[in-house]
């Protein structure tokens, strides 16, 4: 409430402002490479579900066949960096002070990502993509912003963890 | 805006998460010297080289000399930071008002 009520006196006023110096340059982060790498996977894994369907493959399908189960596991690969380099540059002793769970959920991350690699199937991307949005959740409120849950306007049309940016 | 030594200050920078996060407001008493400046309280100082700052005091030596440190893996080494004197502090931190944290729906 108190913080509200400054904010806006801020908005109006400026208040200056002291710095809590840091000794490392500051790096561009963003979860939202390793989220969108995610439904790239869960929609590579719709349209193969699409091919599975047909009675008969063409020469066209297997090669699109091929070529969706390659980009599947770049963006599976993807998803690994990115969550690997927010991990290892970014999470430090007192975001892992504030969430406990993030080693834990940075490993079930990467092996999640190893079987909806491994897998085509719906299910394992979709748990994938739950780890991935609680990490970025993790990732906002570390960083003060708060986050909402919106349905992507796009296929797959799944839910994603967003920021809230505007103030 | 200063009222009776009083002014509130907006934070920059990660070094004193989690207890300061970035863009908390401090309200600061620039009339610390009524009180004696001890380990642990926050403090404003005017640092020759970095700024204005806003650090946790970790030791006081026996010339009286002050020497400050961040909350966090990431600030600057207290060594580094090296010591202020009284006229290099700006105020000592009363009061911190933290943005709330909500998770929309």
């Amino acid at each position: 409430m108190f913080y509200n009520f400054i904010n806006k006196i801020d908005k109006k006023f400026h208040f200056s402002t002291v710095s809590a110096h840091c000794d490392i340059p500051c790096k561009i982060y963003d979860p939202i490479t390793a989220q969108l790498a995610v439904l790239s996977m869960i929609r590579m894994v719709d349209l193969l579900d699409e091919l599975k369907n047909k009675s008969e493959m063409s020469a066209n399908d297997h090669a699109t066949f091929s070529r969706l189960v390659a980009q599947k596991e770049t963006h599976g690969k993807q998803v690994k960096d990115e969550v690997r380099v927010i991990w290892g540059d970014f999470i430090k002793a007192p975001q892992l002070e504030a969430y406990p769970e993030l080693h834990d959920l940075v490993h079930s991350i990467m092996l999640a990502a190893s079987s909806a690699k491994q897998h085509i199937d719906k299910d394992t991307t979709l748990d994938l993509l739950n780890k991935v949005n609680r990490f970025a959740e993790i990732f906002w409120l570390c960083k003060g912003v708060t986050t909402y849950t919106a349905v992507c306007p796009y296929p797959p049309a799944q839910a994603l963890v967003y920021p809230v940016l505007a103030q | 805006m200063t009222f009776l030594g009083l002014k509130i200050w907006k934070v920059t920078g990660h070094s004193m998460f989690p207890r300061i996060p970035q863009h908390s407001y401090v309200l600061a008493w620039h009339w610390y010297a009524l009180n004696k400046i001890k380990p642990n309280q926050t403090i404003l100082i005017n640092h020759p080289q970095y700024g204005l700052l806003i650090k946790t005091v970790a030791i006081i030596d026996k010339n009286h000399l002050i020497w400050c440190k961040g909350e966090n893996s990431s600030s600057i080494s207290v060594e580094k930071l090296g010591p202020v004197s009284n006229k290099q502090i700006i105020g000592r931190v009363l009061k911190v008002f933290v943005q709330p944290v909500r998770s929309h729906p």
